[in-house]
């Protein structure tokens, strides 16, 4: 869908807290949710993002101008990725559930993969709280399957 | 520590997290509540942990070691493999129960064990280090029956979505002092723990070969057969509709010793070109489709090695030495790498496997 007019089409995002991002639709495309609003012809001149605010909305736009650009190589664009992840874990979070609803599947898996290599070594606890997760085992049960793999409390880091 | 207070990740992302994790955590994040607890047994989500990108394959060698007089496996870290002697001390020595002598696998991280001496079976997963003991048939021939040579063969069968086992056999009749003249065909199914015996296979003058590694492709087990340690052909049991089928081996001139294995999930077949395979010219040859051979590549004789063993990641051999050490060998340059592990020199003492870790498990499958 190329534009046959040399001006470069912009697209205005607006973000939870109302503030307005004025980026090239090209940018803006790779966010499927954007483009088949686009497509549907649902959105007029500004797009009302209003599960994303404008802090995260700063770090997506970011990342999306890393990836329009083609004359980036492999090699550079996975350093720009890794170093894009060295984020606190309540950042990432905020950043995975803005990808996830403006479906961005490159953002989504760079993000799970970092919770993922934070969390593996961690404990049990860690986990709940960092997750919110409510333990709903009783003692016992969570005793019974502590013990199926014994080992595999082996090397966890300190909370 | 979270400024949001309340993460609560959609169930997709949580599982697209988990799925992520190496098997060790989630075996330890079961216990983090029911829902994740739930999760680990999902047929669904095994599948999707198993085939995660970053899940690379990982070397295993099951090997006899002379120091304990025991079968152990060796299980490699994910790097690569060239300059091994610096990452030693990161291989992981497994314990294989029982004595079990010989290891076929691995499929869907599943490795199947026998022991010769009493028939004993077993079904393990290295990475949840489960570990099930399988049944014995019981005897359809009276005791002067000796077993000659065994063959074992295990899938997927995907119409029931049950792992099945087939145990080939060959006997000899000690009071007519004869061979048995059929095979003795046993097949083993996960989901209803038991076995039953299938028809005799008959194969006159046919000898079936175990496989270098499990020979399992699309729903089909493959095994080399020859006759007079000639004419090699691949026999092929589909695992669904339990029927047999003889393929044509490829066309090559001079066929005196051979084996399969996997390359680049197609059977690939070793064929040494004298009946010594130290120092032969070792042709491999490719099964892309059933039936239809390609030449991949020509191996020069050098003196350091007796046989392959298989490929290490569709690039480089494996080979036993003169010594029964593990060596790499880079077809491009000639070089061998000793990746120092030993075996005890007879041909059941030394074998590698590829694996990727996984929660498959040793139960068989459940519904999703």
């Amino acid at each position: 869908m190329a534009t046959t007019t040399t001006e470069t089409k912009m697209l205005t995002l607006c973000t939870s807290d109302k503030q307005q991002f004025q980026i090239e639709e090209t940018i803006a495309l790779q966010a499927v949710t954007i483009r088949n609003m686009v497509e549907d012809e649902c959105a007029s001149n500004v797009i009302p993002l209003p599960n994303v605010n404008s802090k995260i909305m700063i770090q997506i736009i970011e990342y999306l101008k890393k990836h329009v650009d083609s004359s980036v190589s492999k090699e550079d664009m996975e350093k720009f990725d890794s170093a894009f992840v060295e984020k606190k874990l309540s950042e990432i979070f905020d950043i995975i559930l803005a990808a996830n609803y403006l479906n961005i599947k490159n953002l989504l898996d760079i993000c799970c993969q970092r919770v993922a290599d934070v969390m593996k070594n961690k404990s049990p606890e860690w986990v709940r709280r960092t997750f919110n997760i409510v333990n709903d085992f009783t003692a016992e049960e969570e005793a019974k399957i502590r013990k199926e793999h014994e080992w595999a409390f082996e090397g966890v880091d300190e909370d | 520590m979270l400024s949001t207070g309340d993460p609560k990740l959609p169930e997709d992302v949580v599982i697209e997290i988990l799925s992520r994790l190496p098997v060790k955590s989630l075996l330890r994040f079961k216990c983090v509540c029911k829902y994740w607890y739930t999760l680990t047994k999902k047929p669904s989500f095994i599948r999707k942990h198993l085939n995660r990108e970053n899940n690379h394959a990982r070397l295993l060698v099951h090997h006899y070691n002379l120091d304990t007089n025991t079968y152990v496996a060796a299980l490699f870290p994910d790097k690569k493999l060239a300059g091994t002697l610096s990452i030693h001390e990161e291989i992981d020595r497994l314990h294989i129960p029982m004595g079990m002598e010989t290891v076929i696998g691995s499929i869907d991280s599943l490795f199947f064990l026998h022991n010769g001496l009493d028939d004993n079976m077993a079904l393990w997963n290295p990475a949840t280090r489960e570990f099930r003991l399988l049944p014995v048939p019981h005897s359809i021939f009276p005791p002067y029956f000796s077993t000659i040579w065994h063959i074992f063969g295990f899938g997927l069968d995907t119409l029931t979505n049950n792992y099945k086992f087939i145990w080939i056999r060959s006997f000899w009749d000690e009071q007519t002092d004869n061979p048995y003249p059929s095979y003795v065909v046993a097949l083993y199914t996960l989901g209803s723990d038991s076995w039953r015996y299938a028809n005799p296979l008959e194969l006159p003058n046919r000898t079936i070969h175990n496989s270098l590694c499990a020979t399992y492709v699309n729903g089909a087990y493959y095994w080399i057969s020859s006759k007079n340690d000639e004419n090699h052909s691949v026999l092929s049991f589909n695992m669904s509709s339990e029927m047999f089928r003889e393929i044509q081996g490829p066309d090559h001139p001079k066929k005196t010793w051979g084996s399969i294995t996997l390359y680049n999930e197609c059977i690939a077949m070793f064929i040494c070109q004298t009946d010594v395979v130290l120092q032969s010219i070792i042709d491999v040859w490719v099964m892309e489709e059933e039936g239809c051979w390609t030449k991949l590549l020509t191996v020069e004789p050098f003196p350091e090695v007796t046989r392959p063993l298989g490929f290490w990641k569709n690039e480089n051999l494996l080979f036993e030495s003169s010594t029964s050490q593990v060596v790499l060998y880079d077809n491009d340059t000639g070089e061998t790498t000793d990746l120092g592990i030993h075996g005890d020199g007879t041909n059941s003492g030394l074998s590698v496997f590829s694996f990727k870790e996984s929660l498959v498990s040793v139960e068989g499958q459940n519904e999703d």
